[in-house]
C-alpha cells in the first residue's frame, strides 16, 4: 500500500501542499482533481522524488521513501507521466521503451524482448522503429505510458494524459488503463482537471483546492459536495 | 598595497565593461555566446585601424565602432541565432563557431601580429599612488555606462519591452510584444555594449587575434558571480575579480594571479548558479 | 506491416551496415600501403586516423551522452605528459606508461565530473573549458614536473620498446589499430545498456530518472570509457611528434574544439560520423596548414568554423545523419509511401501549463 502522510510544501512562502494525506491499496485506480494551481503536480514531484516536501512522509509497503531520488523510488516499483510529454525524441520508440526495461535487467535483448511487449500492449508496433520526436501528441502519451510500463512498476502515476486529446482518443487510453489494470494487476494514480473523465475511471478520488484537500471519497460522492461544486462553477 | 587595491580597481572597471554585453544577452535571449571575447576583439581591431587610418583620437572612434557592432550584432541575431532559438545545442555550435571564426579570420589577416597603439596618456600621481589615466577614463565609463542601462531598462518603453521579453517569452508573446524583433535588438546593444569597451580597451591592451579568448573567460566569471542578467552584478562582479586577481598576483605568485579567481568562479558556478548577489533561481530570470 | 516484420528489417540493415563497415575499414587499412612512399602523405594519414579515434572517444560522452566537454584536451595531454615525462626520468616503455596515463585521466575525471556533472547544457561547456585554461595554467607553473612553457623534447631513439619507429608505418598501423579500439568499444557501449542510458540522459535526463536511471554514474562511466582512449591516443600522439608542447598539446582551439568539430560536421552520436568526419577533414587540415597555413596562419579553423556553423544552422545530423535521411527519403518515395503528416500543431509547450 501507498500511503501519503501530511504532506506540506511551499515555495518562497507560499503553501502550495498544506498537509495532504492519502492512500493507494494494490489495484486501485484513485483520482486527483482540481483546477489549475491546485498543486497536483507538486505532489507527484513530491511523491516521485523530484521535489522534497518540507514536512510528513510517504511510504511504500512500509519502506519509507520520503526525500528518495526518483531512480531509487523507481525500484520501489513507482513509475510515473510527465504532463508535458517527454520522450526521448531522438530514439525510436522501441528503443523508448527499452530505457524503462533497463530498469530491471542489463541485458540489451532481453530488454529488447520486455519493450516489444509493452509496445504492442499500449498498440504502437506499427510505428517500434520510428523516432519517437516524429510521433504525434497522442502517440507520444503512448510511449511515455509503455516506457513507464516497461519498469513493472506497482505504482503508476499519470500526469494530466488526457489533456489534448479528444474524446476518441481519451476514450482509447481508458480503455488502455483499465486492461492494464486487470492484466499487470498495478494501481494508478491519475491527475486530470476534467471532472467527468476522472470519475468515469477512479475507484476514489481526491479534491485538491489551493494545496488542500476539500473533498475525497467515491466519484458519486465527491461529485455531489458542496465544496467541490463551489471551487469548480464558483471560483 | 594601495597601490595594489588601485589596479585592482582600475582592472576590475576593465572587468566590467567587457561584461555588460554578455549579460544583457544572455539575460534577454538565453544565449550563452561564446564568440563574445572575439567580438570584442574584432571591436579593438576596428577601433584600431579606424583611428590609425584617419589619424584621429581613439575615444572619436567610438561613434564608429559602436554602431557597425551594432549592426554585426543584429546580423548575428537575425541570420544565425534566430534559426536555432529553441535548440540550445546549435546556439553552443554557432557561437563556438563564430569564436573560432572571428578569431582565425583575424590571424589570416594579420599573420599573427602584435599591435599596440603608441599613445601615452600618462599617469596621474594621488599622493604616494599612481593611475593610469586610460584605465581610469574605462573606470568612469564603465560606472556611468552601467547607470545608463539601468536607466534605459527601466524607465524606457523599448527597455520596458526587453525586460518583459527577458522575464517570460510565451507571455510577451501574448501581450503583443515582437519577441524576435526585441531578440535582435538586444543582440545589437549587447555588441554596441561590447563595442564601448573595445574602445575603451584599445589604448590599454596590445591587440592580436586571440586577446578575445582571456576576457570572454573572465567575462563568464563576471556574469555568473554578479547574476545572469544583472548589470550591477556585472559592475560588482568585475570589481571583485579585478581585486582578487590584483591581491593573489602581489600575495601568492604573478603566474598564479587568475587562478584564484578560476577557482571562485567554478566555485560560484557550481553552487549558486545564479551568482553571488542574485536570487537563487534567478538562472531563469531576466534583466535587472 | 507486423511487428516481427519490421523488427527483421531493422536487423538486417544492421547487417548490411556491418558489412559496409567492414568493407570501410578494409579500405582504409590498405591506403597506407599504397602510399607508402611519400612520409608526407603518411603523416596525413597518421593524423587522420588518430584524430577519428580521438573524436570516437569524445563522441562517447559528447555525442551518446550530449555532454559537450570542451576540456578533452586536458585528457590527451595527461597522456602525453606521462608518457613523455616517465620516458625522459625512468625510461619507462611508452607500451607501460599508457596505462598509467590512462589511470591518472581516470582519476582527473572523476575529481572533474564531481562538480560538472551537476551543471547542464552550456554550462557544462563553460565549466570545462575553463577547467581546460586551469590545467595549463598549473602546467606551466609547476615547471619542475612538466618543464613549464618549454615542453618536453623527446629523443630521437628508435626501438620497439621505445614506441619510435624508423619507418612512419609503423605509426600509421598503430593509429590504425587505436582508431579500430575506439569503433569496438564504441560499439559495444552503444549496443549495451550504458549506450542506450546515455542516450536517455542526453534527451531528457529528468525523465530518464523516473525510469531508473542514475544520470550522474550514467554520465560517469561514459566520460570514464571516453577520456581513457583519450589518454591512449595523446601518449601515442607524443612519441609520433616526440615533443609535448604545453600550447598545443592543451589548446582547446587546436585540440579540444577539434574533437568536437570533427565529430560535429561527420555526425554526432552516431558510430562512423567521427571516422568520416576525421577522414574528410583532417587532409584538409593539414594541407591548409602545409600549403596555406604558412602564409595565412588560422586558415585550416576559418574553414572549419565555417563548415560547423553551416552544419548546425541547416544540417545539425551531420554529413552522416544527413546522407542517411536522404537515402530513406529516396526509398519511401520508391516504395510510394508518403509518411503521414503528424500533428506539429498539438506540439506545442502550453505556456500556462502548471509549472508548480
Amino acid at each position: 500500500m501507498l500511503k501519503v502522510h501530511d504532506v506540506s510544501k511551499s515555495f518562497g512562502g507560499l503553501l502550495v501542499i498544506d498537509s495532504f494525506s492519502m492512500e493507494v491499496q494494490p489495484n486501485q485506480i484513485v483520482g486527483i482533481i482540481g483546477p489549475n494551481g491546485a498543486g497536483k503536480t507538486t505532489l507527484f514531484n513530491i511523491i516521485t522524488g523530484y521535489l522534497s516536501p518540507d514536512r510528513g512522509t510517504v511510504t511504500l509497503d512500509n519502506h519509507n521513501i520520503t526525500k528518495k531520488k526518483p531512480e531509487k523510488i523507481n525500484r520501489y516499483g513507482i513509475a510515473r507521466t510527465f504532463q508535458l510529454v517527454k520522450p526521448f525524441a531522438n530514439m525510436t520508440v522501441l528503443e523508448n521503451v527499452m530505457i524503462g526495461a533497463f530498469s530491471h535487467t542489463s541485458k540489451t535483448a532481453e530488454a529488447r524482448r520486455i519493450a516489444q511487449e509493452y509496445v504492442e500492449l499500449v498498440g504502437l508496433q506499427n510505428k517500434a522503429n520510428e523516432k519517437a520526436g516524429k510521433l504525434s501528441l497522442p502517440e507520444r502519451k503512448q510511449i511515455e505510458l509503455a516506457r513507464a510500463l516497461a519498469t513493472e512498476p506497482k505504482y503508476l502515476f499519470l500526469d494530466e494524459v488526457f489533456s489534448g486529446l479528444n474524446p476518441t482518443e481519451i476514450e482509447e487510453i481508458i480503455k488502455l488503463i483499465h486492461s492494464i489494470k486487470e492484466l499487470k494487476k498495478i494501481s494508478f494514480v491519475v491527475i486530470e482537471h476534467n471532472v467527468r473523465v476522472i470519475s468515469g475511471i477512479s475507484d476514489k478520488v481526491y479534491v485538491l483546492h489551493h494545496g488542500v484537500v476539500i473533498a475525497e471519497g467515491t466519484p458519486e460522492e465527491v461529485l455531489t459536495n458542496q465544496e467541490v461544486v463551489a471551487a469548480y462553477l464558483g471560483g | 598595497m594601495g597601490q595594489i587595491i588601485i589596479s585592482g580597481i582600475l582592472l576590475g572597471g576593465i572587468y566590467a565593461i567587457v561584461s555588460y554585453g554578455l549579460t544583457l544577452i544572455f539575460g534577454v535571449i538565453r544565449v550563452i555566446n561564446f564568440a563574445h571575447g572575439s567580438l570584442l576583439m574584432v571591436g579593438m581591431f576596428m577601433a584600431y585601424y579606424l583611428s590609425k587610418g584617419m589619424n584621429l583620437n581613439i575615444y572619436l572612434m567610438m561613434l564608429i565602432v559602436v554602431p557597425l557592432m551594432f549592426i554585426l550584432g543584429v546580423l548575428i541575431q537575425k541570420y544565425l541565432l534566430s534559426k536555432v532559438i529553441n535548440e540550445p545545442d546549435m546556439q553552443l555550435f554557432v557561437t563556438f563557431g563564430l569564436l573560432l571564426l572571428f578569431e582565425n579570420v583575424m590571424l589570416a589577416v594579420t599573420k599573427g601580429e602584435f599591435f599596440s597603439l603608441d599613445m601615452n596618456m600618462g599617469t596621474i600621481p594621488i599622493g604616494s599612488l599612481v593611475l593610469d589615466w586610460g584605465r581610469l577614463i574605462n573606470l568612469v565609463a564603465a560606472i556611468v555606462l552601467a547607470i545608463l542601462l539601468l536607466l534605459f531598462l527601466n524607465h524606457t518603453k523599448i527597455g520596458w519591452a526587453i525586460r518583459a521579453v527577458s522575464q517570460n517569452r510565451y507571455a510577451a508573446g501574448i501581450i503583443g510584444l515582437r519577441v524576435e524583433r526585441l531578440y535582435i535588438l538586444a543582440f545589437g546593444l549587447g555588441s554596441a555594449c561590447i563595442g564601448i569597451a573595445a574602445v575603451l580597451l584599445t589604448p590599454i591592451y596590445t591587440i592580436f587575434p586571440h586577446v578575445g579568448f582571456n576576457f570572454v573567460i573572465v567575462s563568464f566569471a563576471v556574469v555568473i558571480l554578479g547574476g545572469l542578467g544583472s548589470i550591477p552584478g556585472a559592475l560588482a562582479g568585475g570589481m571583485i575579480i579585478g581585486l582578487l586577481e590584483s591581491l593573489s598576483g602581489y600575495l601568492i605568485a604573478p603566474e598564479l594571479n587568475q587562478i584564484v579567481w578560476y577557482l571562485l568562479f567554478l566555485l560560484v558556478l557550481f553552487f549558486r548558479p545564479a551568482g553571488l548577489f542574485g536570487i537563487a533561481g534567478s538562472e531563469e530570470g531576466g534583466v535587472k | 506491416m507486423s511487428q516481427s516484420n519490421s523488427i527483421q528489417t531493422a536487423n538486417s540493415k544492421l547487417s548490411k551496415n556491418k558489412i559496409y563497415a567492414v568493407a570501410g575499414l578494409f579500405i582504409l587499412c590498405i591506403v597506407p600501403l599504397l602510399l607508402s612512399q611519400e612520409q608526407y602523405y603518411l603523416d596525413i594519414v597518421f593524423q587522420a586516423f588518430l584524430f577519428a579515434a580521438l573524436a570516437s572517444s569524445w563522441n562517447i560522452i559528447g555525442g551518446f551522452g550530449g555532454q559537450h566537454s570542451f576540456g578533452h584536451a586536458i585528457f590527451f595531454g595527461i597522456g602525453a605528459y606521462t608518457t613523455a615525462i616517465l620516458f625522459m626520468n625512468y625510461q619507462i616503455s611508452p607500451w607501460i606508461s599508457i596505462w598509467i596515463g590512462m589511470l591518472i585521466s581516470l582519476f582527473v575525471a572523476f575529481i572533474i565530473a564531481l562538480p560538472t556533472f551537476r551543471l547542464r547544457g552550456a554550462f557544462f561547456s563553460i565549466a570545462t573549458l575553463i577547467i581546460n585554461q586551469l590545467v595549463l595554467v598549473l602546467v606551466l607553473y609547476y615547471k619542475e614536473i612538466t618543464n613549464g612553457s618549454q615542453g618536453i623534447l623527446l629523443p630521437y631513439e628508435p626501438s620497439f620498446k621505445n614506441m619510435i619507429f624508423e619507418n612512419r608505418m609503423a605509426f600509421v598501423y598503430i593509429a590504425f589499430s587505436f582508431m579500430l579500439i575506439t569503433i569496438f568499444v564504441s560499439y559495444i557501449v552503444l549496443k549495451n545498456k550504458l549506450g542506450y542510458q546515455l542516450q536517455a540522459v542526453r534527451e531528457n535526463q529528468d525523465a530518464s530518472r523516473i525510469l531508473g536511471v542514475n544520470p550522474f554514474w550514467v554520465k560517469m562511466n561514459g566520460l570514464f570509457i571516453s577520456v581513457a582512449l583519450t589518454s591512449m591516443g595523446g601518449s601515442i600522439y607524443a612519441m609520433y611528434i616526440r615533443f609535448v608542447d604545453p600550447y598545443l598539446i592543451l589548446s582547446v582551439a587546436e585540440i579540444g574544439a577539434m574533437f568536437v568539430l570533427i565529430t560535429m560536421i561527420g555526425g554526432m552520436g552516431t558510430l562512423s560520423g567521427p571516422i568520416i568526419g576525421a577522414i574528410l577533414m583532417m587532409p584538409i587540415d593539414i594541407l591548409l596548414r602545409g600549403s596555406l597555413g604558412g602564409v595565412r596562419p588560422g586558415l585550416n579553423i576559418v574553414v572549419f568554423s565555417l563548415l560547423l556553423i553551416i552544419v548546425a544552422l541547416f544540417f545539425k545530423e551531420g554529413i552522416v545523419g544527413t546522407v542517411k535521411n536522404k537515402l530513406e527519403q529516396r526509398k519511401t518515395k520508391l516504395l510510394g509511401e508518403y509518411s503521414v503528416e503528424t500533428d506539429k500543431t498539438r506540439n506545442e509547450v502550453n505556456p500556462n501549463a502548471e509549472s508548480s
